[in-house]
């Protein structure tokens, strides 16, 4: 686990060059405990034969003083006596190097042997020299005896002893040879199952840190194909690739989130730009019907201001009065036809309205405003209130007894603008309510004169406010009146 | 769907399953570990080591007779251990020399090799006296065996009773003698001695079988009349003992009735001869020493009876002798060692055993 938390912390270059040492380790170490044994065991052989090299060197010198005493014997020459001092010496020196143990190895006891047969044979062959130059014929002769006799034992000795070396040696050389062809086989073997094991250490070390680069290679292919809808992938590794990935990650999430807003947007551009077109095509309807209504204001305007100069020439105010009235509220409805108005000017068009009305109908309508005038500039649509006064003054006051009522009133609670007609006619049922409400009770257009219809009305103020309900009708029943309120944004 | 589940479920198992690179790595390093010790191992016991070695506080060197036997490899391996508990090696001297050397030889080289004692089957010559004067003369104790050099400076013998022995054989062949030929008729023997040794020990054996022979015969053990002639026989090498008994046997001069054997050589070639030439039953040897050859021949009925002697206590005398000699300056002048005749009534106990003796 510790190991697990340390490769994670490990930085990508570092694995790698850890990785590559560890294998390369791995292959030293072993190389060089397989060259130590080589090592060793060659080291061996050349020692094998190292005794019958010796044993051959002393064969040769002890020869080689039995031949200078010879020659001596024969000869008297100082020269040979020289050499022979000289083969002694290194004799001796030879000889001085064999074992002197009673050993429980045969071939050390051996050498003990030689060596105190050597010192007697040495010592012999002295006794015989002294007895030449001494000129006592019998002594060196018998001397000679001895000391030939001696080299034949030291020289069987020497050669038992090297052949028996040498034919455990040989064994040993074999043992060592085969051991050699062991070790041979058995360092290929360990070295093939180092190399095998470090490609598996180096591929598994490898992948653990390639892998979360794979991965990211994969989801990045995947997200460059347009495909945002994976899942975050995991940081295995606090390396290069942990920090790329997390910042893979982020990028997703950022993008995501921006296609989604940009999405959002969009649709609401497009929602805007629908109320707009349905507005105007609502607009359009209002024009229309509103052009259908009044064929010809120019010519209207102009023969009710011709009707109006009459009237004053002939000193009729209360004509003249009326007849400006009436151009009054003919000259709004064309100008403002299509525009936001205020809803002072709204308010006017009813006052002309009434008038008129009033003037037709020999003032039977009373008329009641009540203004809050700090919001009389707040924005509406044009054409709103006189449709409702109009329904009101066709449908609830016309068809009832007595004196009827039209009261307008303005006002405000907190952020908005409640404007209220209000007439005391014959009420309309819940049911009627509903279907104004809902749009499904269409005024029949004979009946309202070619005026705008309650739904347009509406719809419109449905449309400029954005809001479901912009207008509330009660009624407390029948013969009750009817209350209309708009209620309006400041 | 389910196939998906599961395909899912194996890759989660294989997930958990997965093993981590630590521990593959730490595996691998084990295994690595583990591969060169035992690499060092094997090179380790593939090269041997040397036998620790022991170091010695004396050097005895024995000197057996020309023909070697597992008799004398007997005594040999029991002088050998005999030493071994006192810290001192006995050579088998001459063992290892590739050139077969007589005993006189054997004996120079002893003393040029400076041992610390000699153990030699001597003879009576004068060659022998000299050379065990000149070991003695450069201090070196020499303890003569089985055969002795009695006028030398030797400091012990150590040897076997041949004058018990001599009876052993002579009471044997006053039984045997029984089953040869007709009442009054005369039982050939026939005494193989050595012909080169002119060693008292043979006399007095002789002497023995005579005196027991002669006896038995006047005292009516039997009623043959028995002819005992020592036959010289040279056993110096491998051949001329077989020769010197086939000779003997087809000889015309004297077609013995009794074979008597006074080594183990000899007995192995008259055994071998009467086998040969189908004597079975005709000739009776009466053998020496208890050799699995000699043992298997008498549970065969082809020899009749043999000498066993203890060379376990000849080889220990002669290491006791030596070590007592250099430690005290003196020491018994005369070892004898037990024998014990063994015939088929008895060989059956000793056939795959060590014998054991008899005083």
């Amino acid at each position: 686990m510790k190991n697990n938390s340390f490769f994670r912390r490990v930085s990508v270059k570092n694995k790698m060059i850890g990785i590559s040492l560890l294998a390369n380790i791995i292959i030293l170490v072993v190389n060089i405990a397989l060259m130590f044994g080589i090592n060793n065991l060659s080291d061996k052989m050349d020692m094998v034969y190292k005794d019958n090299l010796f044993l051959e060197e002393l064969m040769g010198s002890v020869e080689r003083v039995q031949k200078n005493m010879t020659e001596y014997l024969n000869t008297k020459n100082s020269d040979t006596l020289t050499e022979y001092y000289a083969s002694e010496q290194e004799f001796r020196d030879l000889f001085g190097q064999l074992d002197d143990d009673i050993s429980s190895h045969p071939f050390a006891r051996m050498e003990r042997n030689i060596k105190r047969m050597c010192k007697e044979y040495i010592d012999e062959v002295l006794l015989t020299i002294e007895g030449k130059r001494g000129r006592n014929v019998e002594k060196y002769r018998i001397r000679y005896e001895n000391a030939s006799r001696l080299y034949d034992y030291i020289e069987s000795a020497i050669y038992s002893l090297n052949n028996e070396q040498f034919a455990e040696n040989s064994g040993n050389y074999t043992k060592l040879l085969s051991a050699f062809r062991n070790f041979e086989m058995t360092s290929n073997l360990v070295l093939a199952l180092v190399i095998a094991g470090n490609i598996i250490v180096v591929t598994r070390l490898t992948l653990a840190v390639i892998r979360p680069l794979q991965n990211l290679t994969e989801k990045a292919g995947e997200v460059g194909h347009g495909n945002f809808d994976i899942p975050p992938l995991e940081v295995v590794n606090d390396d290069e690739v942990g920090v790329v990935t997390e910042a893979f990650n982020q990028m997703i999430v950022s993008i995501r989130d921006y296609i989604d807003r940009l999405r959002e947007s969009s649709a609401a551009e497009r929602r805007l730009r629908e109320n707009e077109l349905l507005m105007q095509a609502h607009l359009k309807e209002a024009q229309l019907k509103y052009l259908q209504a009044q064929i010809n204001p120019h010519f209207l305007f102009n023969t009710l201001n011709a009707g109006a100069q009459l009237a004053m020439m002939e000193g009729a105010d209360k004509t003249n009065g009326y007849i400006e009235h009436v151009a009054n509220f003919f000259r709004y409805n064309v100008k403002k036809g299509s525009e936001i108005v205020t809803i002072r000017e709204e308010v006017e068009l009813i006052d002309n309205y009434i008038y008129i009305l009033n003037v037709r109908f020999s003032g039977d309508i009373k008329y009641e405003k009540k203004l809050d005038e700090s919001v009389l500039d707040t924005p509406m649509p044009s054409m709103i209130l006189q449709p409702i006064v109009e329904n009101c003054v066709n449908h609830g006051i016309r068809e009832m007894m007595g004196e009827g009522c039209i009261r307008l009133e303005v006002c405000r609670i907190d952020d908005i603008v409640v404007v209220s007609i209000s007439d005391n006619g014959k009420g309309l049922s819940e049911e009627m309510i509903k279907d104004i409400l809902n749009g499904s009770l269409k005024t029949d257009p004979k009946s309202s004169g070619g005026g705008i219809g309650l739904d347009n009305v509406i719809a419109r103020l449905r449309l400029y406010t954005g809001e479901s309900d912009p207008i509330a009708i009660t009624s407390e029943g029948e013969g009750k009146g009817t209350r209309f309120d708009i209620y309006l944004d400041v | 769907m389910n196939k998906k589940k599961s395909g899912n479920e194996f890759k989660e198992g294989a997930k958990r399953l997965r093993i981590p690179t630590s521990v593959i790595v730490t595996v691998f390093f084990l295994m690595t570990v583990i591969v060169m010790v035992l690499i060092f191992l094997n090179f380790l016991t593939s090269v041997e080591t040397p036998e620790p070695e022991k170091i010695y506080d004396r050097y005895y060197v024995m000197i057996g007779p020309e023909q070697e036997s597992s008799f004398w490899n007997e005594v040999y391996e029991s002088a050998h251990n005999a030493g071994e508990k006192n810290n001192v090696y006995v050579e088998h001297l001459g063992s290892n020399l590739l050139r077969h050397y007589p005993r006189e030889d054997l004996l120079r080289i002893a003393v040029a090799e400076s041992v610390d004692g000699i153990i030699v089957a001597a003879d009576d010559t004068e060659e022998m006296h000299d050379l065990i004067s000149l070991a003695t003369g450069r201090g070196i104790p020499v303890v003569t065996l089985m055969s002795d050099c009695p006028s030398s400076e030797r400091c012990s013998f150590v040897d076997i009773s041949n004058y018990n022995i001599g009876r052993e054989y002579g009471e044997r062949i006053i039984r045997v003698s029984r089953t040869k030929k007709n009442a009054g008729e005369t039982v050939k023997v026939a005494i193989l001695v050595d012909s080169h040794t002119k060693e008292s020990g043979q006399n007095v054996l002789y002497m023995g079988i005579q005196e027991t022979v002669e006896a038995g015969v006047k005292n009516g053990l039997t009623d043959r009349l028995i002819e005992i002639s020592l036959v010289p026989i040279d056993d110096s090498n491998a051949f001329s003992s077989q020769e010197g008994v086939r000779e003997l046997v087809f000889g015309a001069s004297l077609e013995p009735d009794v074979i008597v054997c006074l080594s183990e050589v000899e007995t192995n070639s008259a055994y071998q001869t009467v086998v040969d030439y189908n004597r079975v039953g005709v000739i009776t040897i009466l053998g020496y020493h208890d050799s699995p050859t000699i043992l298997n021949a008498i549970d065969r009925s082809v020899i009749e009876a043999t000498i066993a002697i203890d060379t376990d206590q000849l080889g220990s005398f002669c290491v006791e002798a030596l070590n007592e000699y250099i430690e005290l300056g003196y020491t018994s002048q005369y070892f004898t060692a037990d024998s014990l005749l063994i015939d088929s009534s008895n060989v059956s106990e000793y056939l795959g055993k060590e014998v054991p003796y008899e005083e």
